[in-house]
């Protein structure tokens, strides 16, 4: 252990004389003042402190993984062109311990400019809060919204699952003919579904379900808006539009624990908060299957509209779990799981490259695995099919795509995992980041994929014959 | 050895093999394996416990590939080597090794007192025994003022000194030092091979390359010089240089005319003329007496102090 702390002792002091930790101090000081004052967001209370969450946590997060990668890059490389390796290599150590001290070292080294971030952003929060020319109601909002840890539930998307059932009952009926293309048709049906399922036309009705997980923390008797429904939706017609109709929430079994009518007149998105209550919750969570049910009923009343859903987040359950501060850690420590995650890329390819083809190919290997992650989201969205026996009718691809397509689906099975955890995005929602999501984000980035890329770091470190002529 | 003496040769060539090396072969390759430059071709060498041994050879000769591949540094493409009994790339081994490399590839940011401490810590030594060895040994070498200034600020000859602190940090069996005077000055150069002398004494094994064939003659026991990768002669230094067929005799001034009958006589019995001249005091010698007397009037300066004082654990 002494070796391993005085290599991490070795690579701090690398990092603190050589300015790098001064420099990028200096950055994210720049960054976490400097873009709050620049970026304004719609001009209300909420929308400047999303914009200070988003965008400062979001880039200080980009220029201390790429301060990190190019780090670790080097960390080793450099010190065999520079043959300073020799001297370490001749003493007990062994490669292991080289790679993991360097690795803690860097660690520290983000966990402590992570810790001076998370103290700036505490402090400018507090500020804006509290700053003069801001209404209370304003005040409120943003510590409702979001200044806390709240779970998010959605109703289930079943859409593909929808789509492949109807699709097949509409071939058994012969109204779709076999001629046609599965995809084209199963696109036809997934829009037409869409339609239905987020249009709400007047006399008509439409139902959401929402299971509750079951080890919800349900939160305290005084904490009244710690449950709330969140509605988004808009008229069909922009204009002088009424909304005339009635939420009901309820079981399956009792089906309106709470009522609550809506008669307003809109224009554009309309968000919509229904507080909901402990007893109404501790009686969903009774329930075997713990569904809550939702339902809309457009009444056609004062000549409603036609509202039509936000496909994603039209129907949300936010429950308050945690404070916002615990939430900020939290989302901190995610951030720097997905740091030592980079640290140990950068490591691994410092190992076998130079320094400058180290650095290129470990940002490539990022790259390839943002761009990866991307297509197979877009993939997800609509653009696949939606069960095998599709798939195999839709079409005769080539070699080389049918070998992209299975290299594609290959790395997101590596770095799907990695890349789904969030911090940044659900902390500037005021969503909650679970010590599940912090202890899934340790075990993935910061044990076990470190411990793959360190073995493989270390096995060819013992391989390398350090004092080559040409190194 | 400069004073060595009989008994402690009779001694070394009893003592256990610390380097046992056979049959070597090191061919760097390119990238594609292609073999490049034979550097090693069938070193056979072995090296005693106690002794100072210098591996001596024009550039290019195999030295430093030798002591690279000694250090586990290099892979022997084939060939025997064991160090302290076991492979050189063995954990246990290196523990017992102290190496200055040609260049002091040290940390530029680093002061004296923290590369001393990095090194130490590498070998695990308890920090109260490294808080002393560290500071004897920056009295050793005479940089105890500059041990807080970093390495990179250091001219050639104090990083140096820095260098060799840290081969001895360990308190090492078999120390290997490569140039280890190059960039002294010339007390540094005497400080550093009457610190081999002493450490030889000690029973520590010590393999020396260097092109300064004077600091090796004053200390070496043996020697190897090397030619393209192989050996082209190996033996104990005052056995190679020994001329068997002349006699140096060496006594006080003699009166002229006893001078005459004694040249006389060496013609009559010899039948060659002798030569005769007065023994004069060597460079080093005359410089280390004349900054030893400059060192006792100055009052203060900026690089490393004279010394010749020794690291109480090396004694």
């Amino acid at each position: 252990m002494t070796r391993i702390i005085a290599i991490a002792s070795l690579q701090i002091r690398a990092a603190v004389r050589s300015k790098l930790f001064i420099s990028l101090t200096a950055v994210l000081v720049l960054i976490l003042f400097g873009l709050p004052a620049t970026i304004k967001g719609d001009g209300t209370l909420l929308g400047q402190m999303k914009v200070l969450l988003y965008y400062t946590l979001g880039l200080t997060t980009l220029v201390l993984g790429a301060a990190t990668l190019w780090t670790s890059s080097g960390a080793i490389s450099q010190e065999i062109e520079s043959r300073q390796i020799h001297l370490v290599a001749v003493k007990p150590v062994h490669p292991f311990e080289i790679w993991l001290g360097k690795w803690l070292g860097l660690l520290f080294m983000n966990a402590t400019l992570l810790c001076f971030t998370g103290l700036i952003i505490m402090g400018l929060i507090h500020r804006n809060i509290n700053g003069a020319g801001r209404s209370d109601q304003e005040r409120r909002i943003v510590r409702e919204e979001l200044l806390a840890g709240r779970s998010l539930i959605r109703p289930r998307d079943t859409l593909q699952q929808e789509a492949g059932n109807r699709y097949h009952t509409l071939l058994k009926k012969g109204v779709i003919s076999a001629d046609i293309p599965p995809e084209e048709a199963l696109s036809e049906i997934r829009k037409q579904l869409l339609t239905e399922n987020t249009v709400v036309p007047p006399l008509s009705s439409r139902q959401w379900v929402l299971e509750v997980p079951d080890n919800l923390n349900i939160p305290e008797e005084g904490d009244k808006t710690g449950i709330a429904l969140k509605l988004r939706f808009s008229p069909v017609r922009a204009g002088t539009n009424s909304v005339s109709g009635r939420w009901n929430i309820g079981t399956e079994r009792r089906s309106t624990l709470a009522s609550m009518v809506v008669s307003n007149k809109l224009d554009g998105m309309h968000q919509m908060t229904i507080p909901i209550t402990r007893e109404l919750m501790k009686e969903v969570i009774a329930e075997p299957g713990r569904k809550m049910i939702v339902e809309y009923r457009n009444d056609g009343k004062e000549r409603s509209r036609t509202l039509v859903f936000d496909r994603i987040s039209g129907i949300e359950l936010y429950i308050r779990e945690s404070g916002f501060e615990s939430n900020l850690v939290r989302a901190l420590l995610v951030v720097l799981c997905r740091l030592a995650l980079l640290a140990a890329l950068g490591l691994a390819a410092s190992t076998l490259f130079s320094s400058p083809v180290a650095t290129f190919a470990s940002f490539s290997i990022l790259l390839v695995s943002c761009l990866t992650h991307y297509f197979i989201i877009l993939s997800e969205a609509g653009f696949h099919s939606c069960c095998a026996e599709h798939a195999e009718k839709a079409s005769k691809d080539s070699v080389f795509q049918t070998a992209n397509t299975w290299t594609i689906k290959k790395v997101e099975t590596v770095i799907g995992p990695v890349m789904r955890i969030e911090a940044v995005g659900p902390l500037s929602d005021g969503a909650l980041v679970s010590w599940k999501d912090v202890g899934k984000a340790a075990l993935l980035m910061a044990v076990f994929y470190p411990a793959l890329l360190g073995a493989a770091g270390v096995l060819l470190f013992r391989r390398r014959e350090l004092a080559l002529p040409y190194t | 050895m400069a004073d060595g003496g009989a008994s402690m040769s009779g001694q070394i060539e009893q003592a256990d093999a610390v380097v046992e090396v056979s049959k070597l072969v090191k061919v760097f390759k390119d990238f594609w394996q292609r073999p490049k430059v034979r550097a090693v071709v069938g070193l056979d060498l072995e090296i005693r416990k106690g002794e100072i041994f210098g591996l001596l050879g024009p550039n290019g000769s195999g030295k430093s590939t030798t002591i690279k591949i000694l250090l586990g540094l290099l892979h022997a493409t084939s060939g025997d080597v064991q160090v302290l009994g076991r492979s050189p790339r063995n954990v246990e081994t290196k523990a017992r090794i102290g190496y200055l490399p040609e260049e002091s590839y040290l940390y530029n940011y680093l002061s004296p007192w923290e590369t001393l401490d990095f090194y130490g810590r590498l070998f695990d030594i308890d920090s109260g025994v490294l808080k002393q060895r560290i500071e004897q040994l920056l009295e050793m070498t005479g940089l105890q003022h500059a041990a807080d200034r970093p390495v990179g600020e250091f001219s050639k000859g104090m990083a140096r000194r820095v260098g060799l602190a840290q081969a001895l940090i360990n308190d090492p069996e078999l120390v290997i030092l490569d140039e280890p005077t190059s960039g002294l000055d010339p007390v540094g150069c005497r400080q550093v091979k009457d610190l081999m002398i002493t450490l030889a004494k000690r029973g520590k094994t010590i393999i020396l390359s260097s092109h300064l064939l004077a600091d090796v003659e004053d200390v070496c026991d043996r020697i190897a010089i090397l030619y393209n990768g192989s050996i082209r002669a190996q033996g104990r230094v005052n056995q190679l240089l020994e001329k068997q067929e002349s006699v140096r005799l060496t006594m006080p001034s003699l009166p002229p005319d006893v001078m005459k009958k004694v040249l006389e006589l060496i013609r009559e019995k010899v039948g060659k003329e002798p030569q005769v001249d007065h023994p004069s005091m060597n460079l080093e010698q005359f410089f280390l007496e004349v900054v030893e007397k400059a060192h006792k009037t100055a009052s203060s300066q900026s690089g490393a102090t004279p010394t010749d004082m020794m690291a109480d654990y090396l004694k």
